[in-house]
């Protein structure tokens, strides 16, 4: 990984945080699990977060490749009290993802919108 | 060491060979206790012949009138029938190190021979006994040398490897064969035993010759058909193909202990069948004694409502086994 | 219609995936991906979630291999999969370090499941690495008071791989006895 690959991700990670005041945890996290980046409002476990990402995306890659669509870009969980998303950080070699706790009181669309474009100024920074 | 030395004599051999022979004798000499000399004009008591060679198929065509001789033998093909306790085949070309095997077998049938007329001074027992009484010790780094007083081969017993090699001849291998068997050291150094623990079988094999594994259903004399049995370790590959009972039985006694009677009713086996893996089992130490009141406790009945699911349960084990291509013959359980 | 599943776990390398291929009738549904941490381990991909195969049994039956992600981070994949399975095979990499002692963190995360149905230890790799022998196993497995069979294999042969599927469903079969 490169040396600032860490630095790039915190810092639109934080930027991200202060734009939705709603999102309690966000981790920017390798596709195998291991964070690169966490943002942490809450007491998440955040390396448990970035495992679980790996895992949810890589289920809904494997469902894509099962069906007629292609290439897996986001999970959405929606839970009772909020939502989970779970991103793919385009044209990065290393394979990032972005994870994003949310309480409810912010709309699922506003939320997609600012994680895209946190994801978007990542791969911009650092994309090959 | 022996004071008397071992003649050798070679007949029809080629100069390499002669060569290879003369060094294996020095050889000998340093790491045997024995003295070993190549017998230029005296006859020897070992005959190293080349069956190729004239002189050789000769003296091998005389050894009718000198029975007390060994002889090795090379470069022809033997007569058939059953193996000639005073003939040793080598292999060509000779390798040293079965050369140098061949010597210690001929010295020790040659050895044997003389001990035929009297009992040797350790106690004499059955192979078969001998066997079970090694195997219940089979952690311990040794090995066993089990003589036949009849015959006079040995079978060396390694463990903690549990494997055998067998030099010379017995009587047979049926497991009543009279023999005397002594502790050795294991001594890295000795060639003779290196030699042997490079050619060694697993011991198993030896077993099932000696009807332990195989026995036919009759439970060995050291198990109390009354007590319960558990498991304290899953059998070899070895052993699970060598007795066809011994899967079932052990996947039993894993997860509890039982007798024979509760084995047989709930495993489908017939009580010869578990008897022959009990035994198997017993021989490798593999298996320990639960008191009788702790055995019932942890082969509680099933309820009648669990039966069914039981039933359908072992019915799509022998699906998937099917399915996976293995065998079937045997119909589930009735427990 | 009935499911039914088969775990299959153990640390990374050890040869999951490969002994699910060997014995599925479907193309395996992976999820690997690329491996970061290679000072750990230098395969090129992991498991993230899980891999699935499948055998068809007629009837509209199925038995469904389950594959777990190796590493220890994944363990909660290792509850969800645990959940409802006929048994439990575990495949030891002899080539790695601590081969023993790795399979007591299995034996230990899969506790339950191993005593509502029946494990077997599969060790791979001993080509690779002859020791630990399978004697260092057993002795293992006899400071934790249990016995569960042993045996080496293969995975990349479908035979091999099939005998320990075997030798499981005798574990399970005798459970019900």
């Amino acid at each position: 990984m490169q040396p600032n690959t860490n630095e790039v991700c915190q810092k639109y990670l934080d930027e991200l945080a202060a734009a939705t005041p709603e999102i309690t945890t966000a981790v920017v996290t390798t596709s195998d699990g291991f964070e690169v980046a966490v943002m942490q409002r809450g007491g998440v476990s955040h390396a448990k977060l970035a495992a679980m990402t790996s895992a949810m995306h890589a289920l809904g890659d494997a469902m894509v490749g099962e069906s007629t669509l292609t290439n897996c870009q986001n999970v959405i969980v929606e839970a009772e009290t909020g939502h989970i998303l779970m991103l793919a950080v385009p044209n990065v070699k290393e394979g990032l993802l972005l994870s994003v706790i949310a309480d409810h009181q912010v709309t699922i669309g506003r939320l997609l919108w600012a994680s895209k474009r946190c994801c978007r100024h990542i791969s911009d920074e650092l994309g090959r | 060491m022996s004071e008397t030395p071992l003649l050798v004599a070679a007949v029809g051999l080629s100069e390499p060979d002669a060569r290879l022979l003369t060094a294996t004798l020095s050889t000998l000499c340093i790491r045997t206790d024995a003295a070993w000399k190549l017998a230029r004009d005296a006859p020897g008591e070992i005959l190293v012949v080349d069956l190729s060679h004239p002189e050789g198929a000769a003296a091998f065509a005389q050894r009718g009138i000198s029975p007390d001789k060994v002889f090795i033998v090379l470069g022809g093909a033997l007569p058939g029938g059953a193996p000639d306790p005073q003939v040793l085949p080598l292999a060509t070309p000779i390798q040293a190190q079965d050369l140098y095997g061949a010597l210690e077998s001929a010295a020790a049938r040659l050895r044997a021979d003389d001990k035929a007329g009297s009992l040797p001074s350790q106690p004499v027992t059955t192979l078969a006994d001998a066997l079970y009484d090694m195997l219940q010790q089979a952690d311990r780094m040794r090995v066993m040398q089990i003589t036949d007083v009849e015959e006079g081969g040995t079978i060396f017993v390694f463990f903690p490897e549990r494997i055998f090699f067998l030099e010379g001849r017995l009587s047979s291998v049926h497991g009543t064969e009279r023999v005397c068997v002594v502790e050795a050291p294991r001594d890295d150094d000795d060639v003779a035993m290196t030699a042997r623990l490079a050619m060694a079988q697993p011991l198993m094999r030896l077993l099932v010759l000696a009807g332990l594994s195989n026995s036919k259903g009759t439970l060995l004399p050291q198990l109390d058909p009354a007590m319960a049995y558990r498991l304290n370790r899953w059998p070899t590959m070895e052993m699970l193909g060598a007795v066809p009972s011994l899967l079932k039985v052990s996947a039993y006694l894993i997860k509890r202990a039982g007798t024979v009677q509760e084995m047989t009713a709930r495993t489908g086996l017939l009580p010869e069948a578990v008897a022959d893996a009990l035994n198997a089992c017993a021989l490798n130490g593999y298996l320990e004694t639960v008191p009788r009141e702790r055995a019932v406790e942890q082969s509680p009945a099933q309820p009648p409502v669990k039966q069914a699911a039981t039933k359908a349960k072992l019915g799509l084990f022998q699906r998937i086994r099917a399915k996976l291509g293995l065998a079937t013959a045997e119909p589930a359980s009735d427990g | 219609m009935a499911e039914y599943k088969i775990i299959i776990t153990g640390p990374m390398g050890a040869g999951k995936t490969t002994a699910i291929e060997a014995v599925s009738e479907v193309p395996v549904v992976s999820t690997d991906v690329a491996n970061t941490a290679k000072k750990d381990h230098a395969k090129a991909t992991t498991t993230v979630a899980m891999d699935y195969g499948e055998l068809t049994l007629g009837g509209g039956d199925h038995l469904r291999l389950y594959g777990t992600p190796g590493q220890q981070r994944f363990e909660f994949m290792w509850k969800i999969l645990a959940k409802g399975a006929l048994g439990l095979i575990v495949l030891m990499d002899n080539a790695r370090p601590n081969a023993v002692r790795d399979l007591d963190i299995y034996l230990d995360n899969f506790a339950e499941l191993i005593a509502d149905t029946g494990v077997v230890i599969g060790i791979t790799r001993m080509d690779v690495s002859s020791q630990p022998s399978l004697e260092d196993y057993h002795r293992s497995l006899r400071r934790r008071g249990v016995v569960y069979p042993i045996m080496a294999l293969d995975v990349r042969k479908k035979q091999e791989v099939v005998i320990l599927l075997d030798t499981l469903f005798s574990i399970l079969e005798a459970a019900e006895a």
